[in-house]
């Protein structure tokens, strides 16, 4: 499904966060999205989830507008990964995934055979199947985010939005992360990551979003939108990035 | 797959509480001030007045005991304990609060003016109650109305527990307000009375009154018994999953204010159930509002008669159920945090 977004300015009731934006992108696309604290990135996720409304300008998919879809077929399109949980209340890992089955279990039923399946199939999927009665809020860092990237999986949406989902995990974790959005993408799932590592937009996603700030912003093929010159001066720090051949993609700051 | 879907441990706990319901159920018909009346009597008396064939081995006096005096005052408390329980329970889900009760959103508070403003206008027992439950609706809603108002856009369920306490410290004023200016013979005692919650006054009309409340908010409750879990986690999940997170709140914050001012009205302010209970559920069977629902229900019943047989049987005057279940809830609801404590934690 094709996505629009003409001329959109981000923001909250009356406070202008971000644009005007224009760029277009299909669900089966990866996408990355760049740019410093405070500059729209979770602003704009909001607003394609349409928990908020744009300050002006259009969104569609399809041609059609974002209004006219319904919560339960928005749900379909689009997915959410938040970048972490905080519900007081813990549930197990399968009770988790079967959350995002929401959208296909009629008002006044509980899941049937068939969702247990496809939530059973997602943790397979990502190899955490083992986990399924154990209690989320007892699991490591790196193992919610696999839970809850399994829900948005078991979700059945086009494209799954994610919020800096490697942030704050150990290197190995990262990488289990990483494998598995890779493997998902490679499935041809969509994806759009808000992320703080330029690498692991070069290492997932094909079309990248910088958000400079002030109206400012790039949007075209990640090899060609992240680069030295864009990252430094998006930043203020020194960078050196390699984007992929032979040892694969890295982007190191020179501290 | 079938790994995660077992089942055994929770159908023994439904079990083991249904049958103790059963029992002290009909323990309790046997025990009171009238002279012990044995258990066949008792289940004779029950079962006469379903089969009007049953054969008939006791008095008059003990019949017009059972079925006038004690039958509904045990049914009651069945249903008033498992509306309590149940209210508290669907509070703590929304507000995904562990201390979310009726008494935080100020339901218990506003019917309990209801009910004085009722009876120093000298209304009638029925107005009394009316009273009570139209408060207790109306304030409750008012409550959920004003927070989702004020916190549109960014869902933050901070505004109602703040709601809810500004109302019930409100209500607490108007009824101190209200025990002030009250008749010191009369009416002040009754007012006092009422506030500790009793279930001495049951009679069969109760019953009739309260018990479709107790059926409709609790088949509603049981109608989104899955889709309220999805409360539990943050708006932009829940909507990004496809939750109607609005008006799954709404049904359920009116289906559990329906089962509070329903059982205020009827029995006066009892606390304590809607907090203790719904933790002790949780404990028990989990957080799946699907599995607790029910336990909660049985729960609270079997909590609810256990005290108001004590209240009734421990001593020649009567005893204040609130006050008991305030003295045996509290230091239950220790134990459970204790218990729970790790459970309860947030850890991140």
């Amino acid at each position: 499904m094709r996505i629009d977004v003409r001329d959109v300015i981000l923001g909250y009731e009356r406070q202008v966060v971000a644009g005007p934006l224009t760029f277009s992108f299909d669900t089966c696309d990866t996408v990355g999205l760049l740019g410093k604290n405070g500059m729209g990135k979770t602003t704009l996720f909001r607003t394609l989830l349409r928990l908020i409304r744009p300050c002006s300008g259009s969104i569609s998919i399809d041609g059609r507008d974002l209004d006219e879809y319904s919560a339960g077929r928005l749900a379909q399109v689009f997915s959410y990964v938040p970048q972490s949980d905080r519900s007081s209340m813990r549930q197990t890992v399968i009770d988790m995934v079967l959350m995002g089955r929401a959208s296909h279990i009629p008002r006044f039923s509980s899941p049937r055979k068939e969702d247990y399946a496809v939530a059973c199939g997602a943790l397979e999927r990502l190899g955490i199947q083992d986990l399924g009665k154990a209690d989320y809020g007892q699991l490591s860092g790196g193992q919610r985010r696999m839970v809850l990237l399994a829900r948005a999986m078991a979700q059945g949406s086009r494209m799954i939005l994610m919020d800096e989902p490697a942030s704050n995990l150990d290197y190995y974790n990262q990488k289990m992360l990483i494998d598995a959005i890779r493997s998902l993408t490679d499935g041809g799932s969509g994806v759009f990551m808000i992320s703080h590592a330029p690498d692991h937009v070069l290492a997932c996603c094909s079309r990248a979003l910088l958000l400079e700030g002030g109206g400012t912003f790039s949007f075209g093929a990640s090899h060609e939108v992240i680069t030295k010159e864009s990252l430094e001066k998006l930043y203020g720090v020194d960078v050196s990035v390699e984007s992929g051949e032979g040892r694969g993609v890295s982007c190191a700051v020179h501290w | 797959m079938n790994a995660v879907r077992g089942k055994s441990p929770y159908a023994a706990l439904v079990a083991t509480l249904s049958v103790g319901l059963f029992f002290l159920f009909f323990a309790s018909v046997c025990f009171g001030r009238v002279d012990g009346i044995g258990l066949d009597k008792a289940f004779g008396i029950v079962a006469h007045s379903v089969f009007p064939d049953y054969p008939i081995s006791w008095t008059p006096a003990e019949e017009a005991a059972v079925l006038q005096l004690r039958l509904p005052r045990i049914v009651l408390s069945v249903l008033v304990g498992a509306s309590l329980a149940v209210a508290g329970s669907a509070y703590q889900t929304v507000f995904s609060n562990p201390i979310a009760s009726p008494e935080t959103i100020g339901a218990t508070q506003a019917s309990a003016f209801g009910a004085a403003a009722g009876m120093l206008l000298g209304f009638s027992w029925l107005g009394v109650k009316l009273g009570a439950f139209v408060f207790g609706c109306a304030v409750a809603y008012l409550v959920y109305w004003c927070a989702s108002r004020l916190a549109r856009n960014l869902g933050s369920i901070v505004f109602l527990v703040l709601i809810g306490m500004m109302a019930a410290s409100v209500f607490d004023a108007l009824v101190a307000m209200a025990k002030y200016i009250a008749d010191p013979e009369e009416q002040l005692p009754q007012i006092t009375y009422w506030l500790m919650g009793s279930l001495s006054h049951a009679a069969p009309e109760d019953v009739w009154l309260f018990a479709p409340f107790f059926l409709t908010g609790t088949a509603a409750l049981w109608a989104i018994r899955w889709r309220i879990n999805l409360l539990l986690v943050s708006d932009i999940e829940s909507r990004s999953m496809g939750a109607n997170v609005r008006a799954l709140r709404c049904v359920a914050i009116v289906a559990a204010s329906l089962l509070t001012a329903a059982a205020t009205a009827v029995t006066g302010g009892i606390s304590w159930i809607g907090l203790v209970i719904p933790h002790a559920a949780r404990l028990l069977a989990g957080n799946d509002f699907r599995k607790t629902l029910p336990v909660n229900i049985l729960l609270g019943s079997v909590f609810l008669l256990a005290i108001d047989d004590i209240a009734r049987c421990a001593s020649a005057a009567e005893l204040p159920v609130s006050v008991l279940t305030s003295l045996l809830g509290a230091p239950l609801f220790f134990a459970l945090l204790v218990r729970n404590r790790r459970m309860l934690a947030h850890e991140n």
